[in-house]
């Protein structure tokens, strides 16, 4: 088959299945009832902030506020229930927009990176991960911390590496959106794998790309002015959430100060087994294909890092595995901001063509 | 299809792809018929709301899960039965299965949900 035609029925094959996927998804939602625990929850905040009327403190039960996340998920939700009408569709449609948008966010990346008959695999591969898939079709803070992580590492690469400075605001938005939608944590899983992929190339000049003011004063707009109203409005929000939330939860086995639920406490180097429930059969695709890459050709693995691209993925998809790996209390949607890094590694083919030539 | 240099054949890459939203449909689909394969309370609100008439209140023993709070729009309630002094006004009680909790004598069992973990009483004296 000629390569022209090849990639067209490529091409044709991988709309038709990210057509099936994402329908799949939008067709269910309303399929499914709310579910226990976090979905309910966080939907039955979203149907309290509607019908109290108060938008700004989220409240777990009638009078009792939420500490346990930052507001993003609510807001949606309950604007969707406004809009639509409380039910499990309307709860659950802002979610799938917000994974719709972190799905065009790796088109970009790819239209950028990758051959054009292949810009759309790494959505596809993105698209049918288990835990994109969940994220994508439930009431939670997942989808909203995807968007923000993939918005600021697309909006940084695209700044600092191509040149164009309305990405750079871009990454800036997605720092402040990430606030949001998951608070610090959201920072964490953005600024961590910038800063390995700096350490690596040794390219901290490359910051100076960056709109600092500009940029710096849209992420302080987007996230500042509702921690401040929150914690005025909700004395003792900023300590648990920033304090508790985001320190004790990681640093002590079963901290037991957790007011919304019970601590997990899994062993050590759990995480990275999470990341296989996460990805499954893809997740599996990259070991095979790093062990065949590695025997098919001569320094194949080590081919693979030297591509700056490749080492941005890498830094992108490891660090929430490494950032996890010494803490008990964990959840395995906690890798869920790598998986992006995940789909736009397997879509690349250079790696072979490299240590072939 | 080429990923990080190993072929994919088509039928290999549309099951990878199609694999979560299968095992997806099929959770949906053997929900109630294997055990409760997802947790939520919609099912026994409903049965509930089906059978009030006569504006008895439905409490739930000991804990609320949130999607109970969720489809009876705030109604529902947890509830201690110790002193509670409900007997004579007649109430619906939603009791978890498998925590060793016991209804009252004064309840009757009247729907036991294919999700969820709470069976539905009906008590009066």
């Amino acid at each position: 088959m000629p390569a022209t035609s090849e990639s067209r029925a490529g091409s044709r094959l991988a709309w038709g299945l990210l057509a099936a996927v994402l329908t799949a998804r939008l067709l269910t939602m309303a399929a499914y009832p709310i579910t226990d625990t976090t979905e309910a929850r966080y939907a039955e905040i979203s149907r309290l902030m509607l019908t109290s009327g108060d938008w700004l403190v989220p409240q777990v039960a009638p009078g009792v506020p939420f500490w346990g996340k930052p507001p993003l998920f609510a807001w949606l939700t309950a604007g969707a229930f406004r809009v639509l009408g409380i039910g499990e569709f309307a709860a659950r449609l802002p979610h799938f927009a917000l994974a719709m948008a972190s799905l065009w966010l790796v088109t970009v990346a790819a239209a950028r990176e990758t051959a054009p008959h292949k810009r759309l695999l790494p959505a596809l591969v993105l698209a049918s991960t288990p835990l994109f898939y969940v994220s994508a079709g439930t009431v939670m803070t997942e989808a909203g911390l995807l968007f923000s992580t993939t918005l600021a590492m697309t909006g940084f690469w695209l700044c600092v590496r191509h040149g164009q400075r309305s990405w750079g605001l871009a990454f800036f938005a997605g720092l402040g959106l990430g606030m949001l939608a998951k608070g610090p944590i959201a920072l964490v899983m953005s600024l961590l794998p910038i800063a390995m992929w700096l350490l690596i190339n040794k390219e901290w000049s490359r910051l100076r790309l960056l709109p600092w003011t500009g940029g710096l004063l849209l992420a302080l707009l987007i996230c500042l002015p509702w921690y401040l109203a929150a914690e005025y409005h909700s004395p003792g929000f900023l300590a648990y959430f920033l304090v508790g939330e985001h320190l004790l939860r990681f640093i002590q086995p079963g901290w037991e100060g957790d007011l919304y639920g019970n601590a997990h406490t899994e062993p050590l180097g759990m995480i990275w087994w999470f990341w296989f429930q996460a990805t499954a059969a893809w997740g599996l695709l990259l070991a095979v294909a790093l062990i065949v890459l590695g025997r098919r050709t001569r320094g194949g693995r080590r081919r693979l890092a030297r591509n700056d691209w490749r080492r941005y993925l890498l830094c992108w998809m490891v660090a929430p595995l490494l950032f996890f790996t010494f803490s008990s209390n964990i959840l395995w949607t906690y890798v869920i901001t790598g998986l992006p890094a995940l789909a736009l590694l397997l879509a690349d083919d250079g790696v072979l063509r490299e240590a072939r030539a | 299809m080429i990923m990080l240099g190993l072929r994919i054949r088509p039928w290999l890459l549309a099951l990878l792809v199609l694999l979560a939203p299968a095992l997806s449909l099929a959770q949906l689909s053997l929900a109630g018929t294997l055990g409760p394969l997802y947790l939520s309370e919609k099912e026994l609100v409903r049965a509930y709301q089906q059978r009030e008439t006569a504006g008895r209140a439905l409490y739930y023993l000991d804990y609320l899960p949130a999607s109970a709070a969720f489809y009876t729009g705030g109604a529902a309630e947890a509830i201690s039965l110790a002193g509670s002094g409900l007997q004579a006004q007649g109430y619906w009680l939603a009791v978890h299965r498998t925590k060793g909790n016991r209804a009252p004598g004064h309840c009757s069992l009247v729907y036991q949900p294919g999700t969820g973990l709470f069976d539905l009483y009906l008590c009066h004296e």
